[in-house]
């Protein structure tokens, strides 16, 4: 989720239906400039370069969700168009193996479909497999001489990462092919075998 | 043979038009976008099907608490967001179709992207 209060205007965002490096781009109604949802920021247009802030969110069952919100709201499938909502368009993408439009080319060790949480640091960018902080309750790095800090909220069940004075460092969820495709030197977080 | 005796003049005329008229694809795609200024290869940039708009983001929509939502499924997945106070699930087979909303969590407005 991304705060759409940029430069003290608000913002409003729609669909292109143009993709880089296998990225969804989105575009703004004010300038036309487009957005990458995964460098969080505008990639072409007068925006360039203007940077999204990064709100936590998280994918979960509807059913954990709730007995951890018990106040929640849920979004209405009375949306004003109509789609057949009982069928994800997706689901059998999310199954596949591989990515769409995607020319990943990885090492034996990479799952091209892994969810990881990709963080930038100093122009240094790195992956963190998703599974693998799940298992974790807390865990740490040093990225770009910086130590950072990743934890499991138990109650809420979001993934928060912090520096050592405990700012909240921004991370997008992703595909491991769609964060490689965009910092093609990125590295990706392992425990030593 | 006889569709082509009641096809009217201004059919043809109509057929040339939408062919003669009608741009490349590439500069049909590039005249929506302003790219005089950017910091990607532009010709990087593909088109993933649908057009602009082709797929609806949505606008304040409305929510259900989560005691009448009897729509919803206890294993289906979700995006879960909590803000100024206020949770909110997105199921992921209505963002699917949609894929971002524009919408206020208390006094900050926010985009929901999937």
């Amino acid at each position: 989720m991304y705060d759409r209060n940029i430069s003290g205007k608000t913002v409003t965002f729609g669909v292109s239906g143009l993709l880089y490096k296998s990225n969804l781009l989105m575009y703004d109604h004010q300038t036309s400039s487009l957005w990458s949802q995964v460098k969080r920021e505008a990639v072409t247009g007068p925006m360039t370069g203007t940077r999204l802030t990064v709100l936590p969110s998280t994918v979960m069952s509807w059913h954990e969700w709730k007995k951890r919100f018990p106040e929640t709201e849920v979004l209405s499938p009375d949306t004003g168009h109509i789609r057949d909502y009982d069928r994800d368009p997706y689901e059998n993408y999310y199954k596949r193996e591989k990515g769409l439009f995607s020319f990943f080319k990885g090492g034996p060790d990479e799952k091209e479909k892994e969810l990881i949480a990709g963080i930038t640091i100093g122009g240094e960018a790195k992956a963190y497999p998703i599974d693998l902080l799940r298992q974790e309750t807390s865990l740490s790095d040093r990225v770009s001489g910086k130590n950072i800090t990743f934890t499991l909220d138990k109650k809420t069940g979001f993934l928060i990462i912090t520096d050592s004075k405990n700012n909240n460092i921004d991370y997008i969820t992703t595909y491991w092919f769609v964060w490689k495709g965009l910092y093609p030197e990125t590295r990706i977080f392992r425990f030593n075998k | 043979m006889s569709l082509f005796k009641r096809t009217s003049p201004s059919v043809y005329l109509f057929i040339f038009a939408i062919i003669v008229l009608a741009p490349p694809s590439l500069n049909l795609f590039a005249s929506s976008w302003d790219f005089s200024r950017h910091s990607i290869p532009v010709d990087e940039i593909q088109s993933g099907g649908p057009p602009r708009d082709g797929i609806p983001a949505l606008f304040d929509p409305k929510f259900v608490a989560a005691d009448k939502a009897d729509f919803m499924r206890d294993d289906e997945m979700i995006l879960g967001v909590f803000h100024n106070g206020i949770a909110r699930a997105f199921p992921t087979r209505i963002m699917s179709w949609h894929e971002l909303v524009n919408l206020n969590f208390g006094d900050t407005p926010v985009l929901v992207s999937w």
